[in-house]
């Protein structure tokens, strides 16, 4: 199971069909219940300079998608499917749709300080930040694939790159990331 | 450089051939080094899936309602009938409703202990609204007084094709009007003269008819739809 496939809260039914006929109270109880989920995708691909204006697009963009969704699979899943659509079309209209999918994760050691600040840091915490280090390309693909569940030949066709593109960009983002905590059991 | 560094992700993954897979586990056998870096992925992976989703650290859904618009009815296949006010005819109602409740200030301050902010009040109210041409108003206007009441029956029979917020909304400033046209016609018996009164009477009488008229043509249009 990808953990975009998680049981809809009691009651969203009903919320999303008065939120598809134009209740912004409705559309409240549905964007407060999945905000952690929308925002943690959109923070964690975009980082977190981008993250609150993303959030804020994609919630517009489900208002006003809202009456295409016909159930067949659940909102979350729609939902989260619409922001990762939202959140790509940022980096095509960045123009890093290819160029910047092209950058090693050597650069982003080189610019790491020599010794971690707190070792005490949770480990959690500190895969947030590594992964938020990584190059856009190889994040977006680390986010997708191993956060998010997603195949590489669902990558490539959402990023615009080949699937050996996905697959030598998660590697390289998991090597980094390996680095980047500083032990091999993260 | 080791042949294999580059494709443990796949292995881990299960993305290799059948024969490729095997090869991978022969090197495996024999490279520390590339066993540790398959144990520091599979570590990693399990990690990343276990990521606690956090919210944002500022309350975005004021920015979010900001820029919501109304919804086109062929887009709601699952919506249930029910029409809200837009936003821009929310902020009417409250822009209304400040009027209103500006003249119901004026009209408070006029009575023997009225309250204390009338000042504040006449400075927003007085100057918009008194006129030399002043306007009479007509107490037995049975047009006026039939529109109103048919206009209030369809917004009672179609109450439930409105968005609870919406109706809220409307009752909410319908009150307000009301009070101010009862306040008005009570201060007009001790004042019958008083341009203003009969000025601030029209208003609200034509606000009332305005208000009720926009509520029955939401429910008109969810009809035709």
């Amino acid at each position: 199971m990808t953990p975009i496939d998680r049981p809809p809260p009691a009651g969203a039914d009903g919320d999303v069909a008065l939120a598809a006929g134009g209740d912004t109270a409705a559309f409240e109880r549905l964007y407060r219940t999945h905000l952690p989920r929308i925002y943690s995708l959109a923070r964690r691909m975009a980082g977190p300079e981008a993250a609150d204006e993303l959030v804020q697009d994609i919630f517009v963009r489900a208002w006003q998608k809202l009456g295409t969704f016909r159930g067949d699979a659940s909102l979350a899943t729609w939902l989260h499917r619409l922001a990762v659509n939202v959140i790509v079309e940022r980096f095509r209209t960045l123009g890093t749709r290819r160029d910047r999918f092209l950058p090693d994760g050597e650069a982003v050691l080189e610019r790491l300080p020599s010794s971690r600040p707190d070792a005490r840091v949770d480990l959690q915490m500190d895969l947030h930040a590594a992964i938020e280090r990584l190059p856009p390309g190889a994040r977006a693909v680390f986010v997708l694939h191993d956060v998010e569940g997603y195949r590489h030949h669902e990558i490539g066709g959402l990023l615009g790159v080949s699937t050996g593109t996905s697959k030598s960009q998660l590697h390289r983002a998991r090597m980094t990331l390996r680095a980047l905590l500083g032990r091999g059991d993260a | 450089m080791d042949p294999w560094t580059d494709r443990l992700s796949e292995y881990i993954d299960n993305e290799l051939t059948p024969a490729d897979r095997a090869a991978c586990e022969a090197h495996l056998a024999g490279c520390a080094g590339c066993r540790d870096t398959v144990t520091a992925i599979v570590a990693l992976t399990a990690h990343a899936q276990r990521l606690p989703d956090r919210g944002p650290g500022v309350d975005l859904w004021p920015a979010v309602l900001a820029r919501l618009t109304p919804v086109a009815p062929a887009a709601t296949p699952m919506a249930a009938r029910r029409w809200s006010l837009s936003l821009g005819e929310l902020a009417l109602a409250a822009t209304l409703l400040m009027a209103v409740s500006a003249g119901l200030g004026w009209l408070a301050a006029q009575r023997p202990g009225g309250g204390g902010q009338e000042d504040a009040v006449i400075a927003v109210s007085e100057p918009s609204t008194v006129s030399d041409d002043v306007q009479l108003a007509s107490f037995a206007d049975e047009d006026y007084d039939a529109a109103v009441t048919d206009l209030e029956l369809v917004l009672l029979e179609q109450r439930d094709e409105l968005d609870p917020q919406t109706v809220r909304v409307i009752e909410r400033n319908l009150q307000t009007i009301d009070e101010a046209i009862r306040q008005a016609r009570q201060a007009l018996d001790d004042d019958p003269a008083n341009p203003y009164l009969h000025s601030y009477l029209v208003d609200s009488r034509r606000r009332k008819l305005d208000l009720l008229r926009r509520a029955t043509l939401l429910t008109t249009v969810s009809q035709g739809d």
